[in-house]
């Protein structure tokens, strides 16, 4: 089954190189319905019953910090165990419909649930899923990296599209994830392209961690 | 190949933990404008979430966005073996203008919206037309649906095809997947049939699909999915 993740990859690369723009730079990922996170929002998410493994719920929240602790004022989600959350994590079996009513086979969905404040992110039962480490799901399909994929699932959620960026490194945003263990199949933290799009929906936030600023106006 | 993966895989966990904070491996000659203010106050724990001015209308059609792996053609149909009763070679007949997944094609109302999250989408409805069974329970000659999805009508818009196929044009002939039940695509009141799972496009004899080395022959189709055929596994 490797060659099922070298695929993957290899059709991103692929697709990659077809999609290289002529500016160096390229522009920032495009957004998601033309909306934005209300200043000062402190939505919160929770766990669907359908994930109960504790280290993915971890890893889970891991990458829901990541996308929240910004130099921008993108909401970071507050993890709540009762009530209503704005955002569900959770998995369902493929094929399943995401985009639309057709059912096909994600690995991962992230969708509005009637407004833009609610949201189902579901990563797919159907493939393998890892913590980086000795955690994993299942070993015998394509694996995919939990923080860095709902990292890129509450990417969305604050409005980010997809995106090739004019280099891989520049973005988390790219629409063919790699699944482990090829290049990029563990993307963490929102890269130079994705703040950049943050930037275009937030306003800027204080520091609270250091080195600040983290990026400098080019 | 591995040895160069792994390298590259070395130097991006190097350019990750080298970088403190958020931005790891940002390199230094583009980034997001607007870092120069750092004053305001912190968030509230009691912020509103009511729409904000960067909202749109509160009847707005949602949205929905997927990541997709593709495995190979045998797996890719192997995946479906639940849902599909067949795969054949099909021409396309026509192709519909861009709509809103309802009966009508019209917008749904709000209620509907509301009521079926993003369940809605935009697309073009495609006819095709079985030209050779490959295997299942498939009829030369039956007109199937296929919702190509992606486009937008004034402020809506759903995101393009998963693996990049080109809007279909009248004579392409795609390999396709059929569902095994009509699925309703329009999740309101109405109904919108749809009988096609997924299609790939077959161009110089062989099937385009997302791996770029990999271009099946249409002849061998049916030997590449001998076992995952839908009516080869009927304990499936």
């Amino acid at each position: 089954m490797r060659r099922l993740g070298l695929v993957v990859a290899l059709a991103g690369a692929t697709t990659f190189v077809a999609a290289l723009p002529a500016a160096a730079n390229g522009p920032p990922p495009p957004l998601l319905g033309g909306w934005s996170w209300p200043d000062g929002s402190r939505p919160t998410y929770a766990f669907a019953a359908s994930m109960p493994l504790q280290w993915m719920r971890n890893e889970a929240t891991a990458g829901v910090n990541a996308s929240g602790n910004t130099p921008y004022q993108n909401p970071v989600f507050r993890l709540i165990s009762s009530g209503t959350p704005n955002v569900t994590v959770g998995m369902r079996a493929t094929p399943a419909p995401c985009v639309g009513s057709t059912p096909t086979v994600w690995y991962a969905c992230a969708r509005t649930r009637g407004s833009y404040t609610s949201w189902s992110v579901d990563l797919s039962s159907s493939y393998c899923w890892m913590n980086g480490g000795a955690y994993r799901t299942c070993a015998n399909k394509a694996t995919f990296d939990v923080w860095s994929i709902v990292h890129h699932e509450f990417l969305h959620v604050n409005a980010l599209g997809h995106h090739w960026p004019d280099q891989p490194w520049n973005s988390v945003m790219l629409p063919v994830f790699p699944a482990w263990p090829n290049n990029y199949w563990q993307n963490r933290y929102p890269r130079s392209h994705d703040l950049w799009g943050l930037a275009t929906l937030y306003a800027a936030d204080p520091c609270t961690t250091t080195p600040c600023p983290l990026r400098t106006t080019p | 190949m591995t040895r160069r993966l792994a390298i590259i895989s070395c130097l991006l966990v190097a350019l990750l933990t080298a970088c403190r904070g958020v931005t790891p491996g940002a390199p230094p000659d583009s980034g997001p404008p607007g870092l120069a203010s750092r004053s305001a106050a912190p968030a509230s724990e009691a912020a509103s979430l009511a729409p904000s001015a960067t909202q749109p209308e509160a009847c707005a059609l949602g949205t929905a966005v997927a990541e997709y792996a593709y495995p190979g053609l045998r797996e890719f149909v192997n995946e479906f073996r639940g849902i599909s009763r067949g795969v054949a070679v099909a021409e396309v007949v026509s192709v519909g203008e861009v709509q809103y997944s309802t009966e009508s094609g019209q917008r749904p109302s709000c209620d509907e919206i509301q009521a079926a999250g993003s369940g809605f989408s935009i697309g073009r409805l495609v006819d095709v037309r079985v030209i050779t069974p490959v295997g299942g329970a498939v009829e030369k000659d039956q007109v199937l649906t296929y919702l190509y999805q992606g486009g937008s009508l004034g402020k809506d818009s759903s995101p393009g095809h998963p693996f990049g196929l080109a809007v279909p044009r009248a004579g392409d002939l795609m390999l396709v997947l059929i569902s095994r039940e009509p699925i309703d695509a329009d999740p309101g009141a109405g109904e919108l049939p749809v009988e096609v799972l997924e299609m790939f496009l077959v161009t110089q004899g062989r099937v385009v699909t997302p791996d770029p080395a990999e271009r099946v022959p249409v002849q061998q189709v049916g030997d590449v999915l001998r076992d995952v055929l839908p009516s080869a596994s009927p304990s499936n």
